[in-house]
């Protein structure tokens, strides 16, 4: 066996659980085509789940080292790690919430559904440990094209398909805008690693052509995080696709995209082993990209609350919000030091959680009453007390108020920016970060007036007749299971800085990471 | 258990027991009522007991007291956690250095033991409840840990946790349980109510940021003794801002004028138990604020000039403009709501002055005040259930129709109107001499005594209108008191005779918080004098 | 001398390729019939194949003849005659929507111009190798192993993708 080999092998070995999936992804599609009836699609969730899960607990065997296999494709640390288990466990729960609501998909067979769920968790888990440009397009073309036809999988639902043809057409563009980039980058520096491409980032000689490239290459990623102006796709998807589909690309296909952004930030400030967040901050902000943050900041979560207040569907208003939240997290990136990367990344775990629960509330409307609309709602807490308390305390969460998880997590992405205009030494004056705080704070006070909306009409409103609401064991048992993670996670959340502090191990460099507020 | 032991968990327990009945009626099937509500009624009653424990305690027990006194004569005079009683503290959230500490001193007991018999007394009286039992009684007790906990919170974060906690129990129980116009109420009262949180959470920040001691930086007697925004800070621009962020925050729930808008319809449209909450504990947690943050926080901006007559002048308002409001009315219960504006402006005129008297008489016009409008809000609520509107004007002979009643209504009405014998007089009285002596309120304190003359037209006004005159026929056939009603009504009329007859019992409880109080903010008896001559 | 003319006869190919990679390109986006405009693609593909024989890329260009030419651009011919005439007139819904694209479109073309006018682009000696197939292979199945084996994972996510939206209802 020659060297080459065997290296290939043993880099194999480290992407065991990225395998595990495939394999999953081979065996839903011959579980489909043995069974060919409509029982495969109890049989596919069942195989699709349990692949989903090996590929987790092969996961959590990896210690968090920074290993960069393949030669150079990729690169296996902390970060990479960290993200690869929340989009599993996202996938996972997208799966388990469209098996327990089938009804939303009745006429149509399931096997590729779960086989292209499965594809673009793959997708979204090598996007987050791209290490060069070829992986970093492949994989993001995966989880898009994926994400299209699940978007689009109501074939019969003309807004299902028009949500598919928006998505194609919006993530066509961005997909070349990027690739355009990135081809300017590969024409400076001759080289396709992530960081190389940096160089001249690092050696201060960058040029207008540089920041032409790396604004073409940000276009794509703004269009993964639906950030402003690239966010137009947004509702008009998350309200055509299956709810479930909607939960999927809030939580597991935006996070990939900042997962990207992330590295591709850390990237600028290349130290061996790991990043030198200090390093990556002085020279983007040098090169003035964090005005550029602040601008997406403020109009992203600025734009998203404004229009979401207008919204009578709550897939919709999800969509609207979703945006928001991706403004919020942005702000981080003004600042860009340590504390800002454990906010975001403490951010993203709370996220899921009542991102996952609130659209879980979506998917048993739009199961159970065919509708999102909120004036559907009317009467629900006389129907099912328990679902609009799983509501209110998720949409308080994502308000960002105590005693929900939300509230900490928001407090940590202020704290970032207010710790920045009090510092020394930081780049720009405090009013620069202190304004930023203040839109966030404004934002936030909006968005409860819209969130309790939702409230409103499930609780106050007056209705005629009562929504037909029957919860299934499975409804209980997950929406409890979140509500109960949201608030237990607001009163006492050291177990979520705890895995945001593994992940954040691998920044290592000069800039350890002081924990906490 | 020794009450050593008890001293130490107490407050925890008074805290979270109602908590734990709200889970055992999670529990408990959507119809069985009469579990449902005997458990509310026994969580509550634990409390109350554990209340009264505390309250006699703390009362008679002196130790606590000698320990306040000396460090009030200590050279430095600062608040520390040997001020109160009861007092944990345990790491909550070590890497954000939130604790969760609380302890009571005599501010915060005199309200708990306010709070632990309302909250008894209201369970009570929403027996007549039978739409949502379940989902009442489940919110109602989630209310009720709300209030305590920010009563107990020695920690800010902890306190600002409470704070929110109660806000959405409140808007469903407005909101759902609530009279015709419940949603437009609910809603005023959510918004209102959160922007005053917002403010409260930025200026809670703000001092966690600029803290010198970062593990303490929540710690509510650690913020007091560094005044981080004092005048020898380089953020001391800041301070009047942070004062001004959290007097509106706090003044929306005293309510202040010109921040009270929300309140008569939030008690009007209330159910009769929720009222009396509203009236009874949830003002008091804004003037609570004030004297436990807002003042102690801020020194320098406190007693300043301009803040002294800026909050003078809004009690001397609202203590008039709420009066004359309640005089304006012809629903009952809209009467006694406009009545809470104008008694709370006593508390915050009392505050402003800075003379120990005004404020014992401030904090002792709270608990008046708890007791007293608690009280009308049920008598009005046992009108409402038989009647079923609550016209002043329609009303009339009722007092000989229903004597029992008439007698309670007398001593619930005239302890709100002051009348000497019942506890109001006591505190008004306090407030007004106390701050009297401050020179440089003194035209706003005579003009205030305005309002007394008021309290009492509207009242008399309404007693004559409601129980006196010749009985009108639609009401002949209502009964006389329940026994349900009676067991609510009788230990506040109890409470307010003994208090007013008896003060001391009351009184020797804050006395010396109100001292050190005093003291914290630099302001001794003898030289606020000199200082208010010399144009302070 | 012949360095002069093999310059020389690059610089002219060079001209002409593009003015016919431009000229395709506009006729394709302004292109009344969607016909016209497919067949405007096809000169724009095949321009671009020209290019990289000129640049000595001589699997890349075979390639890009085969795969875009030969077939992407020949389904898009069957799809548009198999699909419905509605499709055939091309319109700009508004004057004033025609009137921003331009202004869009300019935009980014004067910063593209500019970024490539000024681009600090790295300058390869150019070698040009005899053969770029041999070395391509190896690159694929070595230093690009796992791209090349993942590419199989996004076409096998397209193609069931692809299976499923073209299939026939169920019921």
């Amino acid at each position: 066996m020659s060297a080459f080999t065997a290296q290939t092998l043993a880099n194999c070995r480290a992407i065991a659980p990225e395998l595990a999936l495939i394999a999953a992804l081979m065996a839903v599609l011959l579980v489909d085509l043995a069974l060919l009836s409509r029982r495969s699609t109890g049989a596919s969730v069942w195989v699709a789940v349990a692949g989903l899960g090996t590929a987790f607990a092969l996961l959590t065997r990896f210690q968090p080292t920074d290993a960069v296999i393949f030669s150079g494709a990729i690169r296996l640390d902390s970060l990479a790690l960290f993200f690869q288990k929340i989009f599993i466990l996202g996938a996972m729960a997208v799966c388990l919430f469209t098996a327990a609501n089938a009804e939303i998909f009745a006429e149509y067979r399931m096997g590729e559904y779960y086989a292209l769920v499965l594809s673009a968790t793959l997708g979204a888990m090598f996007l987050a440990a791209a290490n060069d440009y070829i992986i970093l397009v492949l994989s993001l073309e995966t989880l898009s094209l994926s994400s299209y036809v699940l978007a689009g999988y109501l074939r019969v639902d003309r807004r299902s398909s028009e949500a598919s043809m928006k998505y194609i057409l919006y993530g066509a563009v961005a997909s070349g805008v990027m690739l355009f980039g990135i081809s300017y980058l590969y024409g400076m520096t001759g080289t396709l690693r992530i960081a190389e491409t940096f160089a001249p980032l690092r050696q201060g000689t960058q040029s207008f052509t540089f920041f032409v490239a790396f604004a073409l290459l940000l276009c794509g990623i703004g269009f993964k995080i639906s950030s402003v102006p690239f966010h137009n796709w947004t509702p008009d998807v998350y309200e055509g696709s299956p709810t479930p589909i909607s939960a999927f690309l809030a939580v597991v296909s935006k996070s990939a995209g900042f997962a990207i952004l992330l590295r591709l930030v850390l990237q600028a400030g290349m130290a061996a082993p790991g990043f030198d967040v200090a390093a990556a901050a002085r020279h983007l902000t040098a090169s003035g990209l964090d005005i550029v943050f602040w601008i997406l900041a403020a109009a992203t979560m600025t734009v998203g609350n404004l229009v979401a207040i207008r919204q009578t569907d709550i897939k919709r208003l999800l969509g609207y919000s979703s945006i928001a939240h991706a403004g919020y997290l942005l702000m981080a990136f003004t600042v860009m030091n340590s504390a800002a990367w454990d906010a975001v990344l403490f951010y993203f775990v709370v996220y899921y959680l009542m991102t996952l629960g609130a659209f879980y509330v979506a998917i048993t409307l739009e199961a159970q009453t065919g509708t999102t609309e909120m004036s559907a709602c009317r009467g629900m807490w006389v129907a099912s007390p328990y679902l609009v308390t799983a509501m209110v305390v998720f949409l308080i969460s994502l308000t960002g108020l105590p005693p929900t998880a939300g509230f900490p997590a928001k407090l940590k992405l202020f704290k970032v920016l207010i710790d920045a205009a009090l510092g020394t030494g930081m780049p720009r004056g405090p009013w620069f970060y202190l304004s930023l705080a203040l839109i966030g704070v404004g934002n936030s006070v909006v968005s409860l007036y819209y969130y309790f909306k939702i409230v409103r009409a499930m609780t106050l409103e007056r209705f005629e007749t009562l929504p037909s609401i029957r919860l299934s064991v499975f409804d209980l048992a997950a929406m409890g299971a979140l509500l109960v993670a949201v608030i237990f996670l607001g009163i006492y959340f050291q177990p979520v800085e705890e895995f945001v502090q593994t992940a954040l191990s691998s920044l290592g460099g000069a800039a350890r990471v002081v924990g906490g507020l | 258990m020794g009450a050593g032991t008890l001293a130490s968990y107490v407050l925890t327990l008074i805290t979270f027991i109602p908590l734990l009945g709200m889970a055992i009626i999670l529990c408990l099937p959507k119809t069985s009522h009469q579990a449902i509500r005997g458990i509310a009624v026994i969580s509550t009653g634990i409390v109350l007991a554990l209340c009264i424990w505390l309250w006699r305690d703390f009362a008679f027990n002196q130790h606590y007291l000698i320990e306040a006194t000396q460090a009030v004569s200590a050279a430095t005079p600062t608040i520390q956690p040997a001020n109160f009683c009861c007092y944990v503290s345990k790491p909550w959230i070590p890497s954000f250095h939130i604790y969760y500490k609380v302890g009571a001193d005599g501010l915060s007991i005199s309200l708990i033991f306010l709070t632990g018999l309302l909250s008894f007394l209201a369970a009570f009286s929403a027996f007549h409840i039978e739409k949502g039992v379940k989902g009442f009684y489940a919110l109602y007790l989630l209310l009720v840990t709300g209030m305590m906990g920010v009563f107990v919170s020695l920690d800010f974060f902890l306190f600002y946790v409470f704070w929110e906690l109660m806000l959405l129990p409140m808007y469903f129980l407005i909101g759902l349980w609530g009279g015709p116009r419940r949603e437009y109420a609910a809603i005023k009262f959510f918004l209102y109510t959160l922007v005053g949180s917002v403010l409260i959470l930025l200026a809670m920040l703000a001092f966690y940021f600029k803290a010198a001691d970062k593990d303490l930086a929540f710690d509510i007697p650690y913020l007091i003794s560094s005044q981080v925004f004092g005048p020898n800070s380089d953020w001391h621009w800041l301070e009047k801002w942070l004062f001004l962020a959290l007097f509106i925050g706090f003044a929306i729930k005293v309510p202040v004028f010109p921040f009270h808008t929300w309140l008569p319809d939030a008690h009007v449209e209330a159910p009769t138990a929720i009222s009396v909450i509203l009236a009874g504990v949830l003002l008091k947690m804004g003037g609570y604020g004030i004297l436990r943050l807002n003042y102690p926080l801020l020194v320098s901006t406190a007693t300043s000039e301009f803040v002294i007559m800026a909050l003078a002048s809004l009690g001397f308002v609202s203590i008039v403009y709420g009066a004359l409001c309640a005089m304006a009315q012809t629903d009952f219960k809209k009467l006694v709501a406009y009545s809470s504006v104008s008694h709370m402006g006593y508390v915050l005129l009392g505050i402003a002055s800075l003379r120990p008297g005004a404020i014992n008489g401030a904090i002792f016009q709270m608990f008046n005040h708890g007791l007293s409008s608690a009280m009308m809000f049920l008598l009005v609520g046992v009108l409402y259930d038989r009647a079923h509107h609550r016209d002043l004007n329609r009303f009339g002979g009722i007092g000989l129709h229903m004597p029992k009643y008439f007698a309670l209504a007398i001593v619930g009405f005239f302890a709100a109107l002051g009348l000497p014998g019942l506890n109001g007089f006591i505190s008004e009285a306090m407030v007004f001499l106390g701050s009297f002596q401050n020179a440089m309120i003194r035209p706003l304190v005579v003009a205030s005594t305005l309002g007394i003359v008021l309290g009492a037209g509207y009242i008399l006004w309404a007693v004559q209108r409601v129980y006196l005159g010749p009985l009108k026929e639609e009401y002949k056939g209502f009964p006389d008191v329940s026994w349900v009603e009676a067991f609510t009504l009788v230990p506040l009329a109890v409470g307010c005779i003994v208090f007013g007859v008896y003060p001391k019992l009351m009184l020797d409880v804050f006395a010396p918080t109100t001292d050190l109080f005093l003291k914290v903010l630099h302001v001794s008896a003898n030289a606020a004098a000199t200082v208010a001559q010399a144009g302070f | 001398m012949s360095d002069f003319f093999q310059h020389f006869g690059q610089t002219v190919a060079f001209i002409a390729i593009t003015a016919v990679v431009i000229g395709s390109a506009l006729a394709a986006t302004f292109a009344k019939s969607i016909v016209h405009a497919s067949f405007a693609l096809f000169f724009t593909l095949l321009g671009m194949a020209g290019y990289y024989f000129l640049l000595g890329a001589d699997f890349l260009g075979i390639t890009q003849v085969i795969i875009y030419v030969g077939g992407i651009l020949v389904l898009l011919l069957f799809g548009v005659l198999l699909t419905s005439r509605s499709l055939d007139q091309l319109q700009i819904r508004s004057r004033a929507s025609y009137i921003a694209a331009s202004a869009v479109g300019l935009a980014v073309l004067a910063m593209l111009w500019k970024a490539i006018i000024r681009g600090p682009w790295q300058h390869v000696t150019p070698v040009v190798p005899q053969q770029t197939t041999q070395s391509l292979g190896r690159l694929l199945l070595t230093d690009y192993l796992l791209a090349f084996e993942f590419s199989s994972v996004t076409l096998l996510a397209a193609l069931i993708g692809a299976a499923y939206i073209v299939r026939r209802r169920e019921k």
